[in-house]
């Protein structure tokens, strides 16, 4: 019997955080998009996070649901970063011709955080100083 | 030419004698109380097989002569689909599981015996992730176009071969493909999916061999050694 794979989608701060376990099928996916989608919206979520380091198995398909969530969550104005991606996944990948374009990568959940925070920094620097008053004397 | 499994023969010969269900059944008990794998029993094991349900068969079927009838044309069946298949196309593959592909789940649970299967051939962890990568195009593919279908895993060992190696093929009557050399192009897009599932799959095996028309179904043979 194989299990029923429920992904979870955390909140963390203002960001969501979704881990990809296992093998995955078409149900899971499409009600994952759905899911990450609302709660985008619900939370006020500012950047997401997609996790693979669990996934030891990308094919075409989990690979174009990670893009397509990415994607949607970019054209909802949230910074997306998927995370994690095995050496020998990456490898495959590539070797398949298959690529995440458009879809900013890190190695691991820590630097995803960090990247996130950077590309908010900047947008609070350029925010503050633009409301900031200038060139009075 | 087909060559089928130890496990499959002694289950038809065991349904001669048995109901199907109880057939079935005795034959798993078997397999489990000696601690066989099912991929084994092509093979070496066949024998082994043999003796077991031999030990077996005394609680189940009662009348002698009958269970003496019964246990001579195992072994007699078993011993020679073990030749057979040593035999078979000079290459060397044995089959070592077959898996009725129906639902999504059916996905998970071929994953997980190739897994094992992979590793226990020999396969390097990114050679196991090409191939069960590769596997996964191929059942996506039944599932998405053909909706069901079937995918039998054979095994070839140093000993037989030369190359130890791993061989699936994924066959369905599903729709078919018009353009076998269309679909492997690389300006080739599907619908769904991200135009890649069989070139992809094609570029991580060692060989791969495509054999579809339209309204006759689509069998696809994936081979990777070590």
């Amino acid at each position: 019997m194989a299990p029923i794979v429920r992904i979870p989608v955390i909140s963390l701060y203002s960001r969501l955080i979704v881990p990809i376990q296992g093998l995955l099928g078409d149900g899971v996916m499409e009600e994952l998009s759905e899911q990450v989608s609302r709660r985008i919206v619900s939370d006020g979520a500012t950047g997401l996070i997609i996790d693979v380091s669990a996934v030891d198995v990308m094919d075409s398909y989990v690979t174009r649901v990670v893009r397509d969530l990415a994607l949607t969550a970019r054209l909802m104005g949230v910074d997306t970063v998927v995370s994690g991606l095995q050496a020998n996944v990456a490898i495959t990948l590539v070797e398949m011709g298959l690529e995440l374009p458009g879809v900013a990568t890190t190695l691991n959940l820590e630097r995803a955080l960090e990247h996130l925070d950077e590309l908010h920094d900047e947008r609070d620097q350029r925010r503050a100083w633009s409301e900031a008053p200038h060139g009075d004397s | 030419m087909a060559t089928r499994d130890g496990s499959s023969v002694a289950l038809e010969i065991l349904a001669r004698y048995f109901s199907p269900p109880l057939a079935a059944t005795l034959l798993k008990i078997t397999v489990r109380r000696e601690q066989l794998r099912e991929c084994q029993i092509g093979t070496v094991d066949a024998s082994l097989l043999a003796d077991a349900l031999e030990r077996t068969l005394p609680s189940y079927l009662g009348e002698v002569e009958k269970r003496r009838a019964c246990v001579a044309e195992l072994r007699k069946a078993l011993v020679s689909s073990d030749t057979g298949a040593s035999h078979r196309d000079g290459g060397g593959f044995q089959n070592c599981g077959e898996f009725p592909i129906l639902r999504e789940d059916d996905l998970h649970h071929l994953s997980l015996s190739l897994r094992g299967l992979l590793g226990e051939t020999g396969f390097s962890a990114l050679d196991q992730t090409k191939f069960l990568t590769a596997a996964s195009e191929l059942v996506r593919n039944i599932l998405q176009y053909a909706r069901t279908g079937h995918v039998a895993v054979s095994r070839s060992t140093r000993a037989a071969n030369e190359r130890a190696g791993l061989e699936l093929v994924a066959s369905d009557n599903g729709p078919g493909i018009a353009d076998v050399s269309h679909v492997l192009s690389s300006n080739y897009r599907s619908r769904s999916g991200m135009g890649i599932g069989l070139k992809g799959a094609r570029r991580l095996v060692d060989e791969f061999e495509l054999d579809s028309r339209p309204g006759r179904g689509t069998r696809v043979a994936i081979r990777k050694y070590v």
